[in-house]
């Protein structure tokens, strides 16, 4: 096991290699000049050579990667042009928002899409499953950020249940430990900023648990399906055992593997920062950094950003293949 | 019985009178903002947008600054001035008893330190900046010297009269020098002034607070706290202000501003600001892009004819601008109110076509910046109203665009017949918009900031005379005549002036508009 992990972790080195290359690259590339962008009406062309000598865009590509690189290899992503602040910095004050808001949602959807899933397949051709599997399919095809206006109109405006828009209410005071507002909250035995950070991760946690939660039924309920027709269910239900423990316990486990790897990978899509959702929410997460750097041409940033996000998303797969051998004792690792 | 209804009444009456003198201004209440984005640094000399302005100006002054809702300007921490025969040397007083937030005296030595950390490169601060508005506009400073604890004295290279009004930018603000030297390049993130209000916390992206600053020379201001938020949505903007849950917002969605103008508890403000939206007939004989026909004044005043602005700034600006009629905006001083606009009259327009050799038009390019800029909303849209009205008279003009960067790039370059540009006052001094965007020094091939290549000695001589004049009158006049020259030779047609706009919740009193979109937080308080 820790070999398998080990060999793993291994093979991640040439793929954020690679990632880092081509966002090297890629935002290069595109066109746009962060002196000129920054300069705007005003460019007075020293001041936009200084720049570049200052930044170091003046020198040729592959010096430029280099100095990058032999820098990040030593844990240092840099400076942001914009703001002045080391890219990781400001990389990891903004991914517990990130964080929270995905692990929010990503519960959301695992419980509603399971459950509905799985209904979905014990009462096959019901209407229950008819009105699920639409849902699904309108969960899927629903733009978030008209999904995120209604819910801000409905529960924040009309109802007045809910805050619209932000993390916690301004005028409430919360210490800050590891960023993760709810977490804070317990560690701080703060009960008034955590009721308010729950409610204010209501509204965001469903607008961007939709997706993952229909894709989590529909994966729910064709794994079920197929596991349900199997012969060891139908053995299983011969030797009188309760419906409920066969579907539970044998049918739910046999069929857990590719749920698992659909939570993993919409888990680990989420981390990277969801840009509409966290716009719309006025969220200060890790997508809305990513793209204020790519309008801004803030090469250092969108470089640390996105290297960071793969990262990330790697540790999520690595994390998601070795719960496999905990759900299916039969996969071993070597 | 009858006394006791009387006593009732009287009291009524009083109570009513009090609710007439609530209306007075309140102390207390937290303010709080809704911000389109986060400021990216809050250091006064260190910043170039508008969003990072707005915070800076909550917690730091200048020696002058403008007349609250004008381009005007005052004494503020220095209370007068002096300036030498020669026009090049400024002595400032500076106002005694002002202290920074963190306790710091606020004197000559300030002074210096501010202003020499920007332009001294062997000054311990100057590591830590970018300082590109110095370069921009202050370039022609000298020296900064200290004549004794309460006098500072400002020696300039070249005559300058803009440099008082540049003095109120939030550029040349004042920054505690202890703070300085204690945060070095954490400065931006821990500011320290004389303002009003002193800097609390900022959580990046989410949220920035300000607290009333106690011990303010011009006294305590009348809220207790502002916080900035960040909501970088405008339709999630006006849900929140509509909620009540923020006081009020910057930058309303166009589309939303009926929705405004219905709703009984929110005030929307505006002003025009001073910016213009133009469109520039090149006619430099010596740039790659130069067309014969732009260089005859009757072709350009046939475009000015051909085009119609009103048109234009009703659907496509929606409501957010107001027509030009000048390069300066009338919000700003020395604006020539007396010059009549070419009216919107193709028959004219094809006329005058006719009179200059071109009865059936001509075939030429329109250039059109890809991105949508606070003077010009949706630039390809207005490009193709353009491009009708002038279809109409018979030119045809092809649309051209390009990456923003290069856009700026080549038009300097001259490479465009026809352009669409704009640009933003940075003092509110006419000399901003009128010596860089149409004098005859600025329309260098590669480097122009006048990009119609419009060269005239006439219009040189006085734009330089009102650079070094220091007589207030004498200047305005200058402008006005430099505006009658403009509009008689029409390199332009000038578009449009895009207003400023923010919305407020009623109970929000005492905020000014300013015409360079600066905040002045002091006088704002909160009704009950």
């Amino acid at each position: 096991m820790v070999r398998y992990v080990l060999r793993r972790l291994l093979f991640t080195i040439p793929v954020l290699f690679g990632v880092s290359l081509v966002v090297f690259l890629v935002v290069r590339l595109a066109p746009g000049d962060p002196a000129k962008v920054m300069a705007g009406e005003h460019a007075s062309l020293e001041f936009i050579e200084a720049m570049r000598v200052r930044w170091g865009l003046d020198r040729p590509l592959y010096v430029q990667y280099g100095i990058w690189l032999s820098r990040v290899l030593r844990g240092d992503l840099g400076l942001s042009i914009a703001t002045k602040a080391p890219v990781l910095q400001e990389v990891l004050e903004r991914f517990p928002a990130t964080l929270e808001l995905s692990l929010v949602a990503m519960v959301f959807a695992t419980v509603f899409g399971m459950a509905a899933g799985i209904l979905s397949a014990v009462r096959q051709y019901s209407l229950f499953d008819y009105l699920a599997m639409v849902g699904a399919l309108i969960g899927i095809s629903v733009p978030v950020f008209w999904l995120g206006l209604m819910l801000m109109l409905f529960f924040g405006l009309s109802l007045d249940l809910l805050p619209i828009s932000g993390r916690l209410d301004p005028g409430i005071t919360l210490r800050t430990i590891t960023g993760l507002y709810l977490l804070d909250a317990l560690l701080t035995r703060n009960g008034k900023a955590f009721v308010n950070a729950l409610a204010h991760l209501v509204l965001p946690g469903i607008a961007l648990g939709t997706i993952p939660m229909a894709l989590i039924a529909r994966m729910t309920r064709s794994a079920m399906l197929e596991v349900i027709r199997q012969d060891f269910i139908r053995t299983e239900r011969a030797k009188g055992l309760p419906e409920r423990l066969v579907i539970y316990r044998h049918a739910l486990q046999n069929a857990l593997i590719p749920i698992v790897t659909v939570i993993g990978m919409e888990f680990g899509l989420l981390l990277g920062g969801a840009i509409l959702t966290e716009t719309i929410f006025a969220w200060p997460g890790l997508g809305r950094y990513t793209v204020d750097a790519v309008y801004a041409r803030d090469y250092p940033a969108i470089q640390g950003a996105v290297l960071f996000i793969a990262c990330v998303f790697v540790v999520v797969n690595l994390v998601t293949d070795i719960l496999y051998a905990y759900i299916n004792p039969r996969i071993r690792y070597r | 019985m009858r006394k006791v209804l009387l006593l009732v009444v009287g009291v009524f009456l009083v109570l009513g009178a009090g609710f007439v003198w609530a209306s007075e201004p309140r102390y207390g209440g937290t303010l709080i903002y809704g911000s389109a984005g986060d400021a990216t640094r809050l250091d006064p000399a260190d910043v170039t947008d508008g969003i990072s302005i707005t915070r800076t100006d909550a917690m730091f002054e200048g020696l002058v600054r403008y007349k609250p809702g004008t381009t005007e300007i005052e004494p503020w921490l220095a209370e007068s001035w002096e300036v030498s025969e020669d026009g090049l040397t400024f002595t400032f007083h500076l106002r005694k008893g002002v202290k920074f937030h963190d306790g710091t005296d606020f004197n000559a030595d300030a002074v210096v330190y501010s202003f020499k950390r920007q332009f001294d490169p062997n000054h311990p601060f100057h590591q830590y900046g970018e300082w590109a508005y110095w370069q921009w506009m202050f370039s022609y400073v000298k020296d900064v010297e200290k004549v004794d604890d309460y006098t500072v004295r400002i020696t300039l290279s070249q005559p300058n009269a803009s440099f008082l009004t540049s003095m109120a930018m939030f550029t040349v603000a004042i920054v505690s020098p202890t703070a300085c030297e204690k945060y070095k390049g954490d400065f931006f993130k821990n500011p320290v002034g004389t303002g009003p209000f002193k800097f609390v916390e900022w959580v990046k992206d989410d949220h920035m607070t300000v607290e009333a600053f106690e011990d303010y020379w011009g006294g305590r201001p009348y809220l207790d706290r502002i916080i900035f938020r960040v909501i970088p949505d405008p339709s999630v903007r006006l849900l929140e202000l509509e909620k009540g849950s923020i006081h009020c917002m910057e930058y309303p969605n166009p589309d939303d501003l009926e929705r405004i103008a219905k709703n009984p508890d929110l005030v929307l403000l505006e002003l025009p600001g001073i910016n213009v939206g133009y469109l520039a007939m090149n006619m430099g004989e010596d740039t790659p892009g130069f067309q014969k026909p732009f260089g005859d004044v009757r072709v350009r005043r046939a475009i000015n004819h051909a085009i119609n602005k009103k048109a234009i700034v009703e659907h496509l600006y929606k409501g957010t601008a107001i027509p030009a009629k000048n390069p300066i905006p009338p919000t700003m001083w020395g604006y020539n109110d007396d010059i009549k606009d070419y009216e919107y009259d193709p028959e004219k327009a094809k006329a005058l076509l006719a009179e200059a050799g071109y009865p059936n038009g001509f075939e030429t390019t329109l250039w059109v910046m890809p991105v949508s800029r606070p003077y010009m909303f949706d630039p390809p849209k207005i490009a193709e109203a353009i491009q009708a009205d002038l279809e109409e008279v018979g030119i045809r003009a092809n649309i051209y665009t390009v990456e923003w960067g290069t856009y700026l790039q080549e038009t300097e370059a001259g490479k465009h017949p026809m352009c669409l540009l704009g640009w933003i006052g940075d003092n509110g001094d006419p000399d901003n918009f009128l010596y860089v965007l149409l004098d005859k020094d600025n329309a260098i091939v590669g480097s122009a900031g006048n990009v119609a290549f419009y060269r005239n000695d006439e219009l040189h001589e006085i734009l330089i005379k009102a650079q070094q004049t220091y007589d207030q009158k004498e200047r305005e006049a200058l402008y006005r005549k430099a505006q009658e020259i403009i509009h008689n030779d029409a390199p332009w047609v000038p578009l449009a002036h895009a207003k400023l706009q923010m919305v407020f919740r009623k109970n929000v009193k005492g905020f000014v508009l300013h015409p360079l979109d600066r905040k002045y937080f002091q006088s704002v308080w909160l009704e009950e």
